[in-house]
């Protein structure tokens, strides 16, 4: 009587689980300078062995979800990263990455590992490390539990487990609608770039 | 604005009357974790007139405080200064145990290092915050550091702005974070000692540390633990 009527599993998350990466780093720890040129339009000029780049400049086609592209990317544990990252899938961070994180259609996630000192601005954020730097997303953030970010957070959804460090302002913003306001030079202490970006809004 | 002041204005809108001034609630919480904190609710009937109202927790980030105050449209930051002072301290505790025998051999006192978490800590510009929180944290601060706190706080706080605190009565028995539950109640949440209870205050001396902020009102709760609100 109680029972409910059989229905499809659910498959398998899609975008959230860290699927096998096939795209995934070496473990050998190494340094990859991805620098923005100034001159150049273009964000990202990679200087890296070409699995790498592959790996660092994400997906070749915009999906609703990054895994359809074959999972996440990954900067595992041992690896640093400083430039700008771009693109449309989702991106697991292990490492170091340092710059500015740019992946409007997916998910970022930052192991227990990841150490970011950088703006990033997803769909959605997963923080378990540490983060110096604004996040901006359309979908949701989630703070984990040994999370701890300086910085401040722009999102329509936040998740926050107990045991996560916040540093910084909470401001929400519609579902979907992607937050204008750009993030402030990262010399600047994170909290006082939150406090004076509150005050000019004034 | 004073209490008085702003009791007086209240009257004259009709919005305002609708969110009359919150008398003080008797009765405490039934649950030992949770206590009524009439001095939340006097908090939080000063900043309502104040649109988009910006709010610093000066304790650890909850998902229930969060919530709270983004649903009512106000601007929340937070900063848990008893765990940036411990880890501060940890830190500089480490370079001094790896420094080489001999070198930085001079004792930092105590002015000196909260000087120069403070160049870290609370980097805020002034007038930045209509309200406070600062539930269990001036107990446990150090002597040194207390009073340049306080100045930091009174040039963070816009005018009008006021400041919460808590203060206990006597040493508490364990160390507790407090969490905003609704606009009366916080709920005390047992952790990890992450800094030990300096000393119990005198009412004499509560006043003397907020001694440049205008006004106070001051809730004592059946649990002997003292809520004071500071206007600036």
């Amino acid at each position: 009587m109680w029972r409910k009527p059989n229905e499809a599993k659910p498959s398998s998350p899609a975008s959230n689980t860290l699927a096998p990466a096939p795209m995934k780093l070496q473990e050998t720890p190494r340094e990859v300078a991805v620098q923005s040129s100034s001159v150049s339009p273009t964000p990202v000029v990679a200087v890296a062995p070409p699995p790498i780049a592959a790996a660092i400049l994400a997906a070749p086609a915009p999906q609703a979800s990054g895994s359809a592209n074959g999972g996440p990317s990954t900067i595992s544990a041992g690896l640093k990263i400083r430039g700008e990252i771009t693109g449309t899938s989702d991106l697991t961070i292990d490492g170091d990455a340092q710059g500015k994180i740019r992946l409007t259609n997916g998910c970022v996630t930052v192991g227990p590992n990841g150490r970011v000192t950088a703006d990033i601005d997803a769909r959605d954020i997963v923080i378990n490390g540490t983060v110096q730097g604004n996040l901006k997303a359309s979908g949701s953030v989630r703070l984990g539990p040994s999370s701890h970010v300086e910085g401040s957070v722009l999102t329509p959804r936040i998740g926050i487990d107990d045991g996560a460090r916040l540093r910084g302002n909470v401001e929400m913003t519609r579902l979907g609608e992607t937050p204008s306001a750009a993030p402030e030079p990262a010399k600047v202490p994170a909290a006082v770039r939150v406090a004076a970006a509150s005050a000019r809004e004034e | 604005m004073n209490w008085t002041a702003k009791a007086r204005a209240a009257t004259t809108t009709a919005v305002a009357a609708a969110r009359a001034k919150p008398g003080p609630v008797a009765s405490a919480a039934p649950n030992a974790n949770v206590r009524t904190s009439n001095g939340l609710k006097e908090f939080l009937w000063l900043i309502s007139d104040i649109e988009r109202a910006r709010v610093l927790d000066l304790g650890p980030v909850w998902q229930s405080t969060i919530n709270f105050f983004i649903e009512r449209g106000y601007r929340i930051s937070t900063e848990d200064l008893l765990r940036s002072w411990k880890d501060f301290l940890a830190t500089e505790e480490e370079h001094l145990r790896q420094a080489p025998v001999g070198e930085s051999g001079e004792r930092i006192s105590q002015g000196a290092l909260a000087d120069k978490f403070l160049q870290t800590a609370l980097q805020y510009p002034e007038d930045s915050y209509h309200g406070i929180l600062a539930w269990d944290l001036f107990d446990y601060l150090d002597g040194e550091l207390l009073p340049r706190v306080m100045q930091r706080l009174y040039k963070m706080l816009c005018p009008g702005g006021s400041v919460l605190a808590q203060f206990h009565s006597r040493a508490p028995e364990r160390f507790h974070r407090c969490r905003l539950v609704d606009k009366q109640t916080i709920e005390l949440l047992p952790a990890p000692t992450i800094a030990v209870h300096a000393r119990v205050f005198q009412n004499r001396e509560i006043l003397d540390i907020f001694g440049e902020f205008r006004t106070s009102k001051t809730f004592v709760g059946r649990d002997q633990v003292r809520e004071a609100l500071f206007l600036k």
